[in-house]
């Protein structure tokens, strides 16, 4: 089933009017089932997901498409716990996570 | 959330950016559109979610006050789902887990319009995105 979820891609056309993803290194916190992550995974040169919800995560890493699989990981994992390469990141995106 | 700030900071390369992207401290709306007709049929009961949103932005703020980002650019929009019944829509925040759901009349209210005519049950909520530029402290 397709995200109910923006339809419209208001969000999408939003966070790339903000942010140039092309050939970016990104780390997504708080990517929840992937609904965000697939809107700019395209573009991006590489992309670690992460969420606290396995289920999610289990959702997101089974919907990834076969052309963003080399350079996208999904992980289980709480921001404040993981360890995180320094100055790895051009992009960050907190989505949605308060 | 103010240890987590620091940690992307970390982790992003000078002149990195941080996309935050989160709700408004507003109430979601609910509606039902049938064709070109939209019904705003009230507002979801959101105090609690509106007192973290509120401290959320102040921790953003306090990182930000500590020089470790800086605000370059905002954008405001509203996050529109869409949902063919108050039954879809039910679903999908249990499956989701979230709190926050419509009072019992407002759902009925969808209901009476949706079993009168065909259309869907819209959710509104208001999205702030910033754009934070890294800075070294």
């Amino acid at each position: 089933m397709s995200s109910p979820i923006d339809p419209e891609g208001t969000e999408s056309a939003i966070i790339h009017e903000l942010v140039d993803f092309s050939g970016a290194d990104v780390l997504e916190v708080g990517c929840g089932d992937g609904r965000l992550t697939w809107r700019y995974a395209e573009a991006a040169a590489m992309v670690l997901a992460m969420d606290t919800n396995g289920e999610k995560i289990a959702r997101a890493t089974g919907a990834t498409p076969a052309s963003l699989r080399s350079k996208t990981s999904f992980l289980v994992a709480d921001i404040a716990d993981v360890e995180l390469s320094p100055d790895a990141y051009d992009v960050a995106i907190l989505a949605h996570s308060l | 959330m103010v240890h987590a700030l620091r940690r992307i900071h970390g982790s992003l390369r000078p002149e990195g950016v941080l996309l935050d992207l989160h709700p408004e401290p507003k109430r979601t709306g609910v509606e039902v559109w049938q064709g070109d007709l939209i019904h705003r049929l009230g507002h979801l009961d959101q105090e609690e979610d509106i007192s973290d949103i509120l401290e959320a932005r102040a921790r953003l703020d306090l990182v930000e006050s500590d020089g470790w980002y800086v605000t370059e650019r905002q954008r405001f929009f509203d996050l529109l789902s869409h949902f063919p019944s108050t039954g879809a829509w039910l679903d999908y925040l249990a499956l989701e887990g979230y709190s926050s759901g419509g009072s019992a009349e407002l759902i009925a209210s969808a209901d009476e319009l949706l079993a009168a005519d065909s259309g869907e049950v819209v959710i509104r909520e208001p999205i702030r995105a910033s754009v934070l530029r890294s800075t070294r402290p």
